[in-house]
């Protein structure tokens, strides 16, 4: 599968989710449901902007490798796009908490729609040029 | 030529002995003791309870702590300067693990700032040299 239909197929998952979210939102659902969802959204959003901006860019989009990531993240700081840089850091980091950190009720607090927003706006875009 | 004064080498023995003495009058006296009864090579010795500097409440941890706080203070200040508002919340989910930190924060009235949908990047370039200076914080976003 190409990295532009990764891209699509990340970002349509999560939004389905934080759709469904806002939904079942005024229903009783326990912490621990909300914090499973978060920890795929903010995965699921992250892996779709990492996937667009390798569709992108020639050069790394044939490569493979955990240092890949860092390799991105360095592209898009240079990419002189602040906009493209603050969301893709801030997914990072996200990212952090929901593979690899315990519960930290903070993360409940982080507004969902606005990260749909401000990913959509990205992966709608015909270029990316760093 | 420079040459050292000339001090026999038993005076130069002499003095230091003076000074370990001294010191160790004015040391703690249990500190001394347990230098003194330092144990022999084969016997056991349970440290878990022993004061090590690498703890977690050590002095050079809490001095990390104050200065990410100072570093959060001074952001604070210009958010408020020039949005007229202030953190009520932080979070560093990534704090000490990835190259590029984000700090997540909630400001005070923070869904009627959020009416101006670039208001989260506008605070990132507002507070921009600030967070290029500190050594901590990479990026802020919003929670």
């Amino acid at each position: 599968m190409d990295h532009l239909t990764l891209a699509n197929n990340f970002n349509a998952f999560a939004y389905e989710l934080v759709t469904n979210h806002s939904k079942i939102n005024n229903e009783v659902k326990s912490i621990q449901d909300d914090i499973f969802l978060r920890r795929i959204v903010f995965s699921r959003y992250y892996y779709a902007l990492y996937h667009k901006y390798l569709a992108h860019d020639d050069e790394l989009s044939s490569m493979s490798g955990s240092g890949l990531h860092a390799t991105v993240l360095e592209k898009i700081k240079c990419c002189g796009d602040p906009k493209l840089y603050q969301v893709y850091v801030k997914l990072r980091n996200l990212r952090i908490w929901a593979d690899y950190q315990d519960t930290n009720h903070l993360a409940l607090t982080v507004n969902l729609m606005t990260i749909n927003t401000d990913v959509f706006s990205i992966i709608k875009r015909k270029q990316i040029k760093c | 030529m420079n040459s050292l004064p000339n001090t026999s080498y038993s005076n130069i023995l002499g003095s230091f002995a003076m000074g370990t003495a001294l010191l160790l009058q004015s040391a703690d006296s249990s500190a001394v003791e347990s230098i003194i009864k330092k144990p022999k090579y084969d016997q056991y010795i349970n440290y878990d309870t022993a004061k090590q500097s690498t703890q977690s409440d050590s002095y050079i941890q809490n001095d990390i702590e104050m200065l990410k706080i100072l570093d959060i203070t001074n952001i604070n200040n210009k958010i408020n300067t020039l949005f007229g508002t202030t953190i009520t919340e932080h979070w560093i989910p990534a704090d000490g693990i990835l190259e590029e930190t984000c700090l997540f924060i909630k400001v005070d009235k923070q869904e009627s700032f959020m009416q101006n949908e670039d208001f989260e990047l506008d605070l990132y370039l507002a507070v921009k040299d600030e967070i290029d200076t500190s050594s901590f914080f990479n990026m802020i976003a919003l929670m």
